[in-house]
């Protein structure tokens, strides 16, 4: 029986928290995107996932080892879904819900969920980067706020996550952060958003320096890796697919819809640009929408392992506007025809700055 | 023995969601962590270099850096006054203190540091 924690910048009381919640996310998430968007008109859902956050709180600080936790919380709410059923005034539809969360309830276990998504993606990013993957570590912090100061019933997406920089030559270590008083379903869902974000676009990068408005990291490889998302979240967890894949698109509206900052400028400019390029692709050499996106994914992650200057990616990004530059044409129907390679692309940008 | 030149700084950081108090709290926690030999603050104090029992008796204070309308606007300042050089300062802030109040108050509850001074070197 645990008494510590297995990451070193939690308490145990504040891991058992975590713990804890994720634990019944885990158990229930065949149904918790239908409880998800059953608080969101529901009282009585909206009540209960309240409670169980606190049931994680109270009985984390109260309980000396994590099976002991886990169990409690579990005891306590599914207590509360045992009361809810009771109500005869219970709408149809919440009754069926709240029997089918109860009897997946069983199946929570006391493991840690956190490590297990992280390498999930992981096998994923790591086939698609080859030789250039560098391999992760997972350091699981709390915080005491919401990450973008946001209204929880605006932006429930409690979580952020990083990737310091610089990684090690073949190591990297990946930082998901969590506001412990607001990890709700919808925050437990964002993690593999979050998770192969830091993957696809930070993890094996190649480049001169780290920053957070960067229209080709924060931009274009943001949209390649809602991309990747798409078509791994099946893979990643059959039971959980449809939720991930629905909230990825949620928090894509949430962050995308901030450019009152640097970086959520960078966003959507990087996202427009991928969205030329896929429809360039398209029209000039009469591709499906699929093949398209392809050679746009294909592009980034060639690009993303080119170890030049960040700002040299960037102002590519930003050339990815209708029409594109003589220079930029030429370069891409080489890179399509395979005469033209990454770097060579990014050294045409080069050679074309005034 | 030889003694290292009592140092003090003081270091102006952007707000996080902690208040000096708490943070000043949690400061004094780690400071009676280190006058114990075996805790395992003062393992990870050994290991950058310095030597816990001058940092023990360090003074450490945590205010407001102002007063306003806006919190988020304002700064929190650190001092810390010790009989260690500013380099073993910085690997104490770094490999200790700093990961101690991350695990107390959470990541968020400094920001980052956007102001350095070493407020005097005797």
């Amino acid at each position: 029986m645990r008494r510590s924690s297995p990451y070193d910048d939690l308490e145990p009381s504040m891991w058992r928290t975590l713990l804890a919640g994720a634990a019944v996310f885990h158990a229930t998430r065949g149904v918790l995107g239908r409880l998800c968007d059953a608080a969101e008109r529901d009282d009585t859902v909206k009540v209960l996932l309240l409670n169980l956050g606190r049931a994680a709180r109270r009985f984390s600080r109260h309980k000396q080892d994590d099976q002991a936790a886990v169990a409690a919380v579990v005891a306590a709410w599914a207590k509360e879904l045992h009361a809810a059923l009771d109500d005869p005034e219970l709408a149809y539809d919440t009754r069926h819900l709240l029997a089918e969360t109860l009897r997946r309830l069983d199946q929570a276990a006391c493991r840690d969920p956190f490590l297990p998504m992280l390498r999930a993606v992981e096998v994923h990013a790591r086939a698609l980067y080859g030789e250039h993957w560098r391999a992760t570590s997972l350091s699981l912090m709390h915080r005491r706020s919401h990450p973008r100061g946001a209204d929880p019933a605006q932006d429930p997406y409690a979580v952020t996550a990083m990737t310091p920089w610089p990684p090690g030559p073949t190591r990297a270590r990946v930082e998901l952060h969590i506001f412990s008083d607001r990890f709700g379903p919808a925050a437990y869902a964002a993690l593999p958003t979050l998770l192969t974000h830091e993957c696809v676009c930070h993890v094996p990068a190649r480049q001169d320096q780290a920053c957070n408005d960067s229209e080709f990291a924060e931009g274009y490889l943001d949209w390649v890796a809602y991309e990747y998302l798409r078509l791994w979240a099946m893979k990643l967890d059959p039971e959980l697919g449809p939720m991930v894949r629905k909230h990825a698109e949620r928090l894509r509206d949430v962050l995308c819809g901030d450019v009152t900052t640097k970086a959520g400028m960078a966003r959507q400019c990087g996202h427009d640009a991928a969205r030329e390029l896929e429809g360039w692709f398209e029209t000039e050499y009469d591709m499906t929408p699929d093949e398209s996106r392809r050679r746009v994914l294909r592009l980034a992650v060639e690009l993303n392992v080119v170890d030049r200057p960040l700002k040299l990616k960037n102002n590519f990004v930003s050339q990815l506007r209708k029409p594109f530059p003589p220079y930029l044409d030429k370069a891409l129907r080489g890179w399509r025809e395979q005469t033209v390679t990454g770097e060579e692309l990014l050294d045409r940008v080069v050679e074309a700055l005034p | 023995m030889v003694r290292s030149t009592p140092t003090t700084v003081e270091w102006r950081f952007a707000r996080g969601d902690a208040t000096a108090d708490e943070i000043q709290s949690v400061v004094d926690d780690l400071l009676a962590y280190l006058r114990e030999p075996s805790s395992d603050q003062t393992r990870a104090a050994r290991r950058t270099g310095a030597e816990p029992a001058a940092l023990a008796g360090a003074t450490v204070w945590v205010r407001e850096g102002e007063q306003g309308a806006e919190p988020l606007l304002t700064t929190i300042l650190v001092g810390i006054a010790v009989s260690a050089s500013s380099r073993v300062i910085e690997s104490f802030w770094a490999d200790v203190f700093w990961p101690y109040l991350r695990r107390r108050l959470g990541s968020a509850s400094l920001g980052g540091r956007v102001d350095d001074r070493e407020a005097s070197r005797e």
